[in-house]
């Protein structure tokens, strides 16, 4: 039996994108395990697109199904679903600024009541073990004002994940980080992708794109191009992808 | 012409000013009840999803407050009732100090006193919350993990406003009654001290259902204008000063109509 894709967009054009885009639809699958990047130059609608495709934003045309069901009309309990099972974050994902590090990872799981299926205390400690997976060096007991931003997106991503979410979407990921504890983040990532985490994300790293991805979406605002491969996508011969791709940041790669 | 769209300009702006007044009303309404249906439908009374928020709310709104409202009780009791007795002690009978003391202090005084320390401290304190919440994205975070908003952070403070609005006016009132009797009792006649049996016993279903109702009113409203208020902050920190401003004259302006509308529908 095919396993049922957990984001699919048919011929999909987001409503939010800030310039005119004539170009070509979305049709896309993400399946579970699968990594998808959306690279592209600044001010291509990069962050439209992926919100859109996580079922944020509304479309200007097509359909999105998010686990088989469209989202134009979801009821409240579909919708509250897709949230949790699509977990975006972009690089400033706020935390509840009264909440210390460990109350704001437990919060959105007590409220969908994730505490019934197991005790509160053994969610306690399943997010003490996302938190000591992600970093052992977090401070949980501060106030998030008190808290550094790459720690806070840390917090945000464990508070996310113990939601057990099937796609996790990141617009941005790294840009709180430096390189050493971006590699580090990085690592952790592929260890969720590893027990079967679907990934969406949007980033500058070019490098980090090519080396994880199933699939790379190159936006621009002129078009939207898909590749199944990194070799698909070095071969590429369109102008503003060539461009792209030989520019000093992204030279390495080719 | 210019003379008739003057005309129509001054004539125009209370009927404009009035419908927005109107449609400003509607839009409470209906955020308020958007936010108890969303509530109602997820949660049980003793078993909510938000209870952590609704008992945070009733501890600052109703616990926190109580040394003020000691202090006002007391002020109001030695200013209000104190005075109450000693002037009608020249006029009138027992009976009338009694309906006097129920009238003013317990269902005018008390239930207002109340309503405006809850706008000063518990409305602006829901407003600044509220409105820095949205301004730095964390209502945005919480919507984008299917946190329902109304569940979550509207309906718990609606409902522990107004808990705690009943709870500081039956607290308030009984401070104020109680020292303002005291003080009678010592420096005038120490038979008033009947006045606590008397009032007691003259506080009939009638009047408790008149005070437990305008006092959840007043909560109920005062907590709604603040949450609107705070979750109308946009983009700019500037606006969360305005909107606690709005809040506060909104809040005392519907606290002023509502204690007129409901003094005459119980008294005519």
């Amino acid at each position: 039996m095919t396993q049922q894709p957990i984001i699919q967009c048919e011929n999909l054009i987001p409503r939010g994108l800030p310039f005119e885009y004539q170009g070509d639809a979305l049709n896309f699958k993400l399946n579970k395990g699968e990594v998808t990047c959306i690279i592209g130059p600044n001010y291509s609608g990069k962050g439209v697109w992926i919100r859109t495709i996580s079922g944020l934003e509304d479309q200007q045309s097509g359909k999105l199904s998010i686990n088989g069901i469209d989202t134009q009309n979801l009821s409240l309990e579909e919708w509250t679903h897709s949230r949790m099972k699509v977990a975006y974050l972009h690089e400033d994902t706020a935390l509840l600024s009264a909440a210390n590090g460990l109350i704001n990872v437990l919060a959105p799981a007590l409220y969908h009541q994730l505490d019934r299926s197991s005790k509160k205390t053994l969610l306690a400690e399943k997010a003490l073990e996302i938190l000591e997976d992600i970093d052992p060096d977090i401070n949980l007991d501060d106030l998030p004002a008190y808290i550094t931003k790459d720690h806070q997106y840390k917090i945000a991503i464990a508070r996310a994940l113990l939601l057990e979410p099937d796609v996790l979407v990141l617009n941005n990921p790294f840009a709180h980080f430096n390189s050493d504890s971006k590699h580090k983040f990085q690592a952790f990532l592929k260890k969720q992708i590893d027990k079967g985490l679907s990934i969406l994300l949007v980033t500058h790293d070019v490098h980090y794109a090519l080396d994880v991805s199933d699939k790379i979406i190159f936006a621009s605002q002129e078009n939207l191009l898909q590749f199944d491969s990194k070799q698909a996508l070095l071969n590429c011969n369109t102008p503003i992808v060539h461009e792209f791709m030989t520019r000093p940041e992204n030279q390495a790669i080719t | 012409m210019q003379a008739i769209e003057i005309a129509n300009t001054v004539t125009g702006w209370p009927g404009r000013k009035l419908i927005r007044q109107v449609l400003y009303v509607i839009n409470l309404m209906t955020f308020s009840t958007l936010a108890l249906r969303d509530w109602f439908s997820k949660n049980k009374i003793f078993d909510s999803r938000s209870y952590s928020t609704t008992v945070a709310q009733i501890i600052f709104t109703g616990v926190d407050a109580l040394a003020t409202i000691s202090f006002l009780g007391l002020a109001t009791g030695f200013i209000f009732t104190f005075r109450l007795i000693s002037i009608s002690n020249t006029y009138g009978g027992t009976e009338d100090i009694t309906n006097l003391l129920i009238t003013v202090i317990c269902l005018s005084a008390g239930p207002f006193l109340a309503a405006i320390i809850i706008i000063s401290r518990t409305g602006s304190a829901i407003v600044v919350d509220l409105g820095n919440m949205k301004l730095h994205g964390e209502i945005e975070a919480l919507e984008n993990m299917g946190i329902n908003i109304n569940d979550y952070l509207v309906a718990p403070r609606i409902i522990s406003t107004a808990i705690s609005q009943l709870a500081i006016t039956v607290y308030f009132t009984v401070i104020a009654l109680l020292s303002g009797i005291l003080l009678s009792a010592i420096f005038i006649n120490p038979t008033y001290i009947n006045f606590i049996f008397k009032i007691s016993n003259s506080f009939t279903p009638y009047l408790i259902s008149i005070f437990v109702t305008k006092n959840i009113i007043f909560g109920f409203v005062i907590a709604t204008v603040a949450c609107y208020n705070g979750l109308r902050v946009q983009n700019s920190a500037t606006e969360v000063p305005q909107r606690t401003t709005a809040s506060i004259v909104q809040s005392l302006s519907f606290v002023f109509v509502i204690d007129a509308l409901l003094t005459l529908a119980i008294f005519y």
